[in-house]
């Protein structure tokens, strides 16, 4: 399945990148038009593009949307515990 | 939250922006300063906060930059090689003319290995991906650099530009790829920029484009600009996220040098491998081969943190004295310290009196059962209590993994559990089955985020255990 996938976004490549794209949607879309395109002109399913989007935390709408300013991630940075 | 100050940083943004409109991500590369936060696309640190009221009507603070300095014999990352365009044409100019096995023959001489944490040798991938027999190949930079505590490869992207990108061209041109893309994460902004506008203007200069300098070498770069996930990092991963795919961790064989980005041979090579291409070309095999050992060889950059009283980012040679790192460059600490963690969250805890008798070798680091990794040094003072610290791995294990295989999957959050559990005094850590748990983890997981974490768990249960051994049971 990956693979096919992997060899559909190929065909448009770096110039056209399928990520890039993905995230210039994301930034936009207020409803699935967007990505029923973006789909159809990479000849993916409509899941494909919905399944990598909710992967990635910036592209998820509550990150878009909702925050202005950002802290570091508790979880990430073993830093946070330096000082109680 | 860096250093603690992290509590003071949200108070003061959520005054100022609403407390809804607060979000959170990940390492923002700023370790040595701490305080830091991202807002409107710049990143911001250090004092920084207390001029948020400018930030917010636009103003652009002077965040400080990072402190670097290079203590190699010969610096390869941090000199004045490929400063300028013009250093850049002229070094070019000289491998476009040579012939191609021999400046891979001078990369695989040179001893370079990745400089990611894998270690593999860089002159060996380029080699196999050149020959396979097909036309299209890529070359990957992999700059998602989210190691807490490390930096870097933001130094590298925004101080050292040329480097990276010349080391891109020229693994280009051996492997005979057209086109090559650098992988650089969101959460450095500067970076991006720096990065986009020095390609424009080696584009402008045809040093990057159709017919470079008049050869038949034609080359383009992009950039892709990673969205927040962790598990970028790994490179099948990072294929899988510029194909527009989830990033999931793919079964290797078949390695990318093979089938890679679009199922075509590519090269992924982290940042600071492809920066210590032009020293190695300039100054030939023999001066970077010289430093430290066979495996280990030429020079490395080493992060250090905030609680060392001069912290920064410093070119070693491979084999110095850790002692060396620790007190004579990093001045020592501010308060005390109990342990470092090197190599980021997949590296190993190492007790202050175990980690003075290393030298900044992959293999010696190996050997005494601890992961140099990327090089990046996180302080763990006195005070601060173990079993939270292994509760922040597995928290940050169950957070970060892809999900595709099960011993990552529900290892990671099984593990967070009993630490939960031991930390809100509902149950006891079952040592047994935490051990049996990280064996699991180590031999079943796909790739070493998972598959890694163990490793510093590990280590504090070998010799931090008696801070709290009343906290284990021993049956279970």
């Amino acid at each position: 399945m990956s693979k096919n996938i992997s060899k559909l976004s190929g065909r448009k490549g770096l110039k056209d990148n399928l990520f890039k794209r993905m995230i210039n949607t994301a930034s936009k879309s207020k409803n699935g038009k967007e990505i029923k395109q973006l789909a159809e002109e990479y000849h993916v399913g409509m899941s494909t593009i919905h399944g990598a989007e909710s992967f990635y935390e910036f592209l998820r709408p509550e990150h878009k949307e909702k925050k202005h300013g950002y802290v570091m991630e508790v979880h990430v940075c073993a830093q946070e515990h330096k000082v109680k | 939250m860096c250093a603690g100050t992290q509590g003071k940083v949200r108070k003061k943004l959520s005054e100022k922006l609403g407390e809804d409109k607060i979000g959170t991500m990940f390492c923002l590369g700023h370790c040595y300063e701490t305080s830091s936060f991202h807002y409107n696309g710049h990143n911001y640190s250090g004092n920084d906060i207390d001029q948020i009221d400018e930030i917010i009507k636009g103003k652009k603070t002077n965040t400080k930059n990072i402190n670097s300095v290079s203590h190699a014999t010969k610096s390869i990352l941090m000199g004045e090689n490929l400063s300028t365009v013009e250093k850049f044409k002229d070094l070019l100019s000289q491998i476009l003319k040579k012939d191609k096995k021999e400046t891979l023959q001078t990369i695989t001489e040179s001893n370079l290995c990745g400089r990611g944490g894998a270690g593999f040798p860089t002159g060996m991938k380029w080699n196999f991906c050149s020959q396979q027999k097909v036309k299209k190949k890529y070359v990957v930079c992999n700059a998602d650099e989210g190691d807490s505590g490390a930096f870097s490869d933001r130094y590298l992207l925004e101080d050292q530009p040329l480097k990276v990108l010349f080391g891109m061209i020229v693994c280009g041109y051996i492997i005979g790829s057209d086109e090559g893309v650098l992988y650089i994460r969101g959460e450095y902004p500067k970076s991006i920029e720096i990065i986009n506008r020095t390609i424009n203007e080696l584009k402008k200069l045809n040093l990057l484009g159709k017919d470079i300098l008049g050869t038949d070498f034609s080359y383009d770069l992009y950039i892709c600009i990673g969205q927040g996930a962790y598990i970028c990092g790994e490179e099948t991963a990072l294929i899988a996220s510029i194909e527009g795919r989830r990033a999931e961790v793919d079964v290797r064989p078949p390695y990318p040098t093979v089938e890679g980005l679009y199922k075509k041979p590519t090269v992924v090579n982290n940042v600071e491998t492809l920066a210590a291409i032009p020293g190695i070309l300039k100054h030939g095999a023999k001066s970077f081969s010289s430093i430290g050992n066979v495996k280990s060889a030429g020079t490395k950059l080493v992060c250090l943190d905030s609680l060392f009283k001069n912290p920064g980012v410093y070119e070693m040679d491979m084999g110095t004295p850790m002692k060396k790192i620790i007190y004579d460059i990093g001045g020592g600490f501010i308060k005390p310290v109990k342990a470092l963690q090197v190599g980021g969250p997949l590296g190993g805890v190492i007790p202050i009196k175990e980690v003075e008798k290393l030298n900044l070798d992959f293999q010696e680091f190996a050997k005494a059962g601890f992961m140099l990794g990327h090089g990046s040094i996180v302080s763990i003072p006195e005070d601060f209590n173990m079993i939270k610290y292994i509760h922040h791995l597995f928290k940050f294990s169950a957070e970060e993994s892809c999900g595709k295989c099960f011993p990552g999957r529900l290892g990671s959050y099984r593990g967070k559990e009993m630490f939960d559990q031991a930390i809100n005094k509902t149950n006891k850590i079952p040592i047994k089955l935490l051990n049996e748990l990280l064996i699991t983890m180590q031999k079943g997981s796909l790739c070493a985020l998972c598959g890694a974490i163990p490793l510093p768990i590990q280590n504090i249960l070998k010799y931090f255990t008696d801070e709290f051994k009343t906290d284990i049971n021993q049956e279970a």
